[in-house]
């Protein structure tokens, strides 16, 4: 990144090639959108370009990457709220369904646990997508989110918490 | 049974907690029931958690950031060949904007026109050379004030962005530009378009009026990056009236962490 930041940006190239696929899965499980996912991506590393000059070095480029997706989505959902999309919009970008028995043992397990993880507040959600999916420690999420680790452990326990009980409800309706 | 491990499964589970710690967990675990059933149900879901598919992006993913990214560094290459001078700025207009628009079109041709007649008016009078001059870079301010305004108005944001990028070209404040500009900064919907306002905003900041209209401007931005953005546009230039608002801004709880730090920083740097 300081290569891109003192003038090289085709070396931004790089940083994409390394870190989209990450950046993606992140924005893609806090907006509950593959299209919205993908479009924060080339929001997020325009912003890059454009504010190269801005890029300390003092933390690790993921870090400042991974602010800027926060703010690209926080955008989005301010956007979003005062136009809303359908869901169906949603639905229509995901990968085809395969088999109708696959598609049922989805539905029973894997999709209860995304409807739980989308009705989770965006606070919680962000820091157990960060810990569990991104695979980061609490002191990594910390510098993204600009908080103490204290709040990062606090949030990722009622994350958690709060996580099993909607999928326990949620759960508990599928059977009803 | 003393010391419950519940308030420590999470940190287990993320592997947080140091050897010692986790020894003790363990140890909890194996003696205490009620402590065991809440780990297995959050290593259920932890585990759960990890099953949910990988989400991939598309292949266009990388066609678009590669047509952005040459897109961004041709615009690089245009920036620098125009601040080459006002030869160069004609032939990047007629090269880059000919073909296409009306808009353009229609500047171009004002270009040529203008060229045309100060080209004739120098062969008939040659000792009126500095004033001719002099005109030619006026219709040329004036053709950038054009295009700017059609721009700005466009529907595209890459076209809007585009015009205020156009205002580098002019050195005079000029009140169209400048409430175009305004416009842009309080109402463009596209985070970018506001930020490139702010840049552009820059080199008028000396003009009070343009000082007063960017601190109203700065509590009605729902985007933290142009607040930050405009903050430090406030505080480089020692923009003092800014503070109240600042204040007023701080003191929301709704407002973003990172502004809120900010705002605090520049609050300290405006009262030195």
């Amino acid at each position: 990144m300081i290569l891109v930041r003192d003038g090289d940006v085709a070396k931004l190239g790089l940083l994409f090639e390394r870190h989209h696929g990450k950046l993606f899965n992140f924005l893609v499980r806090i907006t509950d959108r593959r299209d919205v996912g993908e479009d924060l991506v080339q929001d997020v590393f325009f912003r890059i370009l454009k504010y190269r000059h801005t890029f300390r070095g003092d933390a690790p480029f993921t870090a400042w990457m991974y602010q800027l997706g926060r703010n690209a989505a926080a955008d989005h959902f301010r956007k979003w709220k005062e136009d809303p999309v359908p869901h169906e919009a949603m639905e229509s970008n995901k990968s085809p369904e395969p088999t109708a028995s696959d598609m049922l043992e989805h539905m029973e397990k894997n999709s209860l646990l995304h409807l739980a993880l989308s009705r989770l507040p965006i606070e919680k959600r962000e820091v157990l997508v960060l810990s569990r999916f991104q695979g980061m420690k609490y002191e990594e999420i910390s510098t993204i989110l600009n908080c103490p680790v204290g709040t990062v452990k606090a949030r990722v326990h009622f994350a958690l918490k709060e996580l099993r009980d909607i999928y326990l409800n949620l759960s508990e309706e599928a059977v009803l | 049974m003393k010391n419950h491990v519940t308030e420590r499964l999470p940190d287990y589970l993320t592997n947080e907690l140091d050897r010692m710690q986790k020894a003790e967990v363990d140890s909890h675990l194996e003696e205490c029931a009620l402590c065991r059933e809440e780990y297995d149900a959050l290593l259920k879901l932890w585990t759960k958690l990890g099953t949910l598919p990988e989400e991939v992006p598309s292949q266009e993913a990388r066609v678009r950031f590669y047509a952005m990214l040459d897109a961004y560094q041709e615009g690089a290459k245009h920036q620098r060949s125009v601040s080459g001078g006002l030869v160069a700025a004609l032939n990047e207009l007629v090269g880059k904007f000919w073909p296409r628009e009306p808009v353009m079109q229609l500047a171009v041709a004002l270009v040529l026109l203008i060229v045309g007649l100060i080209g004739g008016i120098r062969f008939t009078s040659p000792g009126q050379e500095q004033t001719e001059l002099a005109s030619l870079r006026n219709e040329v301010q004036m053709m950038g004030r054009l295009l700017t305004v059609s721009l700005l108005n466009q529907q595209s944001a890459s076209e809007r962005l585009r015009g205020v990028s156009w205002t580098n070209q002019i050195d005079q404040p000029d009140p169209q530009i400048l409430t175009a500009l305004m416009n842009a900064l309080r109402y463009d919907s596209n985070v970018d378009v506001r930020l490139a306002a702010v840049d552009a905003l820059v080199k008028f900041v000396g003009d009070p009026n343009v000082q007063s209209e960017m601190v109203d401007a700065l509590p009605a931005q729902d985007s933290p990056l142009v607040q930050i953005a405009l903050i430090d546009l406030m505080v480089e230039e020692g923009i003092k009236q800014s503070t109240k608002v600042m204040q007023k801004m701080s003191a929301d709880p709704k407002i973003n962490a990172a502004v809120k730090i900010r705002i605090e920083e520049g609050m300290k740097e405006l009262s030195l």
